[in-house]
């Protein structure tokens, strides 16, 4: 083999020694700064069922996070609640929660009506409104809406027998 | 260091970058920058990263080469081997309470076996062996050459350590660029600074240190050196290594045909003869050349005329294809002649050979040679080879009734030789100060011992004028002559 050929083989293997071991140490700090933290901060909530850590590829972009949950009785609760454990697991890094529901066609044809009322009580801000005929949509379905507010989001949580569906709309 | 793993120094380079680029780092800036780099680099023909990481001394594992391989210089060697017995038995000196000695100065003609002498030396130490030559340390850039230093002088102790060797040696060769007077160099703050170096890194080496250094430099310009390097405590040592005597030679030419044929003709002794004030390097010169000649001959062994011619090719360069006229070819045959003759006739079997063939800027030469080495010179004898110089140019004035352009070097040397007996107080002027004397009066001294000396050759010459046309004759014949055919034509043997 000659000179040159033995330099391009060295130089190949160095070149991929260093992708292999930087991904190596990305993906194990990762998991020791993003996974191990965030799960056992989560599963200390009562109501959340399992969480999938989605970690981002590229620098800039936000963690992914998400949770599934179990025998919901205050959304907005359980939601800041998960909200504030990840912001304290995760320090300053930007994430996105995503919260896993087993919705039925049914649940999201209710909520596509409902949502009609949402975007108008983001307009004229009566919310007593949306409240009410989100309860009388879902009440024709034999389904229950619990839906509450605080300055961030709206929180629709629609159940049937063992069916939810959650929906977070941001206010602004 | 850097260089020898370039390529994967670039693979981890482009692997880093690489995964820059995939995690989503903005890597144009770095690209800029690494082409901004090599841009730089390409410009500068690779100085910049030269100067940063070079660093002076080789360190040579291969170099087995004792004081027994080294031919002539027996008192060099012997000094020398008196030098290291310190480094060597460090136990016994430090009972008597001696200082180990810091360097010691080789000083001789080029060619005379410096270079072998210090690779010797560490090898009869058992020492790690660094070797540099002085213009190593010579940079542009102010404080490389201090930085070399320093570098050259860690490196021997760190590969004195890792060959689990007591001592290093470090020969520096030319150590008059490096060590020359300061304050005299165009560029002497840089020159200073690196010899100031030297200087401090000497002083450094102590006897108590794991590692005893010993410093080895060598020169031929020993009176451009520094005085604050030859003081004791630098190179304490100061070895002339001079030209080889006749019996030195005989050994540096018998070392050197170890390993070559050589015909049953050859008397080794007698090429020493043959080889007067010829160095080291040229007896080497001289071996190797015989047997270059041998191969072109498809001899099998090298015999004395293979020598012989070599002995002519070192001294006069190889022979030329270049053809005189008949009438000039003539002229150089009767100047040699002269030379030879008369050169025969004061001095007898000085005439190693007698040639009409050109060799580099010689039409025609003679090859003398001496029984023994001389070191002392008489009247009589320098007189005897003006003489000789003037012979060729009388003898085209008594045969072909004019002179001619060959014969200006001859003057000048002739001219070298009355000024030597005037200034060694031999003429008539009596014992002179060569710088007090006057010029005209040394033109007149030297004028007059030329026409003394002049006139007796031409009488010479006249008287045996037969002679001369015989050898003319025999020359413009054959083109070389020896010196047993010159006798014999000399003695009136010839045909």
């Amino acid at each position: 083999m000659n000179t040159t050929a033995v330099k391009l083989i060295k130089g190949m293997s160095a070149f991929i020694a260093t992708l292999l071991i930087l991904f190596g140490a990305k993906f194990l700090w990762q998991n020791y700064s993003i996974t191990i933290p965030l799960n056992k901060e989560l599963m200390i909530i009562g109501e959340v069922e399992k969480i999938i850590v989605e970690k981002p590829l590229k620098i800039h972009e936000p963690v992914s996070i998400i949770v599934s949950l179990n025998n919901v009785s205050n959304f907005q609760k359980t939601y800041t609640e998960i909200n504030e454990k990840v912001a304290q697991a995760l320090e300053n890094r930007h994430y996105k929660i995503h919260i896993n529901d087993n919705s039925t066609n049914e649940l999201d044809k209710l909520y596509t009506d409902i949502s009609l009322y949402v975007e108008k009580s983001l307009i004229d801000g009566n919310f007593p409104e949306l409240v009410e005929k989100g309860q009388k949509l879902a009440e024709a379905i034999d389904a229950e809406t619990i839906i509450s507010i605080d300055d961030i989001y709206i929180y629709v949580h629609i159940a049937k027998t063992d069916k939810d569906l959650y929906k977070l709309v941001p206010r602004r | 260091m850097i260089m020898k793993y370039k390529e994967v120094i670039i693979g981890i380079g482009a692997g880093i970058i690489g995964y820059m680029a995939i995690i989503g780092i903005d890597i144009l800036p770095f690209i800029f920058l690494i082409g901004f780099s090599a841009a730089l680099y390409f410009i500068a023909g690779g100085q910049l990263i030269k100067v940063k990481n070079a660093s002076v001394g080789e360190n040579k594992k291969e170099s087995f080469i004792s004081f027994d391989d080294i031919g002539g210089q027996e008192v060099a060697k012997k000094e020398l081997c008196e030098a290291l017995d310190f480094i060597k038995c460090s136990d016994k000196i430090k009972a008597l309470g001696i200082r180990p000695l810091k360097g010691i100065l080789l000083s001789g003609s080029p060619g005379t076996g410096k270079t072998l002498l210090a690779k010797a030396a560490a090898q009869y130490t058992n020492s790690a062996f660094f070797s540099a030559s002085g213009s190593e340390f010579v940079e542009m850039y102010v404080g490389v050459g201090a930085k070399r230093v320093r570098q050259l002088f860690d490196q021997a102790r760190q590969s004195a350590k890792k060959l689990n060797k007591r001592s290093a040696v470090i020969f520096i060769d030319e150590i008059e660029v490096l060590g020359g007077k300061r304050g005299k160099n165009h560029s002497h703050q840089e020159h200073d600074q690196t010899l100031n170096e030297l200087l401090v890194q000497m002083d450094g080496i102590s006897s108590d240190e794991d590692i005893k250094i010993l410093v080895i430099g060598a020169t031929n310009r020993s009176d451009m050196l520094d005085s604050a390097l030859m003081r004791p405590g630098r190179f304490d040592r100061v070895v002339k290594v001079d030209l080889p005597d006749k019996k030195g030679r005989a050994h540096i030419l018998k070392l050197h045909t170890r390993n070559k044929p050589l015909a049953q003709d050859v008397d080794i002794v007698s090429i020493a003869k043959d080889t007067f004030g010829f160095s080291g390097a040229q007896l080497e010169s001289v071996a190797n050349e015989a047997a270059i000649l041998a191969m072109r001959e498809d001899s099998k062994v090298i015999t004395s005329v293979h020598f012989k011619n070599a002995i002519e090719k070192v001294m006069m360069g190889e022979k030329l294809d270049r053809l005189p006229s008949s009438d000039e070819k003539k002229r150089i045959a009767v100047h040699e002649s002269g030379h030879a003759l008369v050169g025969e006739l004061i001095f007898p079997n000085s005439v190693a050979s007698v040639n009409v063939a050109s060799r580099s800027n010689a039409l025609g030469y003679v090859r003398n040679t001496q029984e023994d080495d001389m070191f002392l010179y008489t009247l009589d004898y320098l007189k005897g080879r003006i003489s000789v110089s003037l012979a060729g140019a009388i003898a085209e004035d008594v045969i072909l009734g004019s002179r001619s352009t060959g014969a200006s070097s001859d003057f000048q040397h002739a001219s070298d030789l009355a000024r030597h007996i005037i200034f060694a107080g031999m003429s008539e002027l009596g014992i002179i100060s060569p710088e007090d004397l006057p010029k005209d009066k040394l033109h007149e001294a030297i004028s007059s011992i030329l026409s003394d000396v002049e006139e007796s050759t031409m009488e010479l010459l006249k008287k045996n004028m037969d002679i001369l046309k015989r050898i003319t004759d025999e020359l413009l014949d054959k083109e070389t002559l020896t010196g047993d055919e010159l006798k014999t034509l000399i003695n009136g043997k010839a045909a």
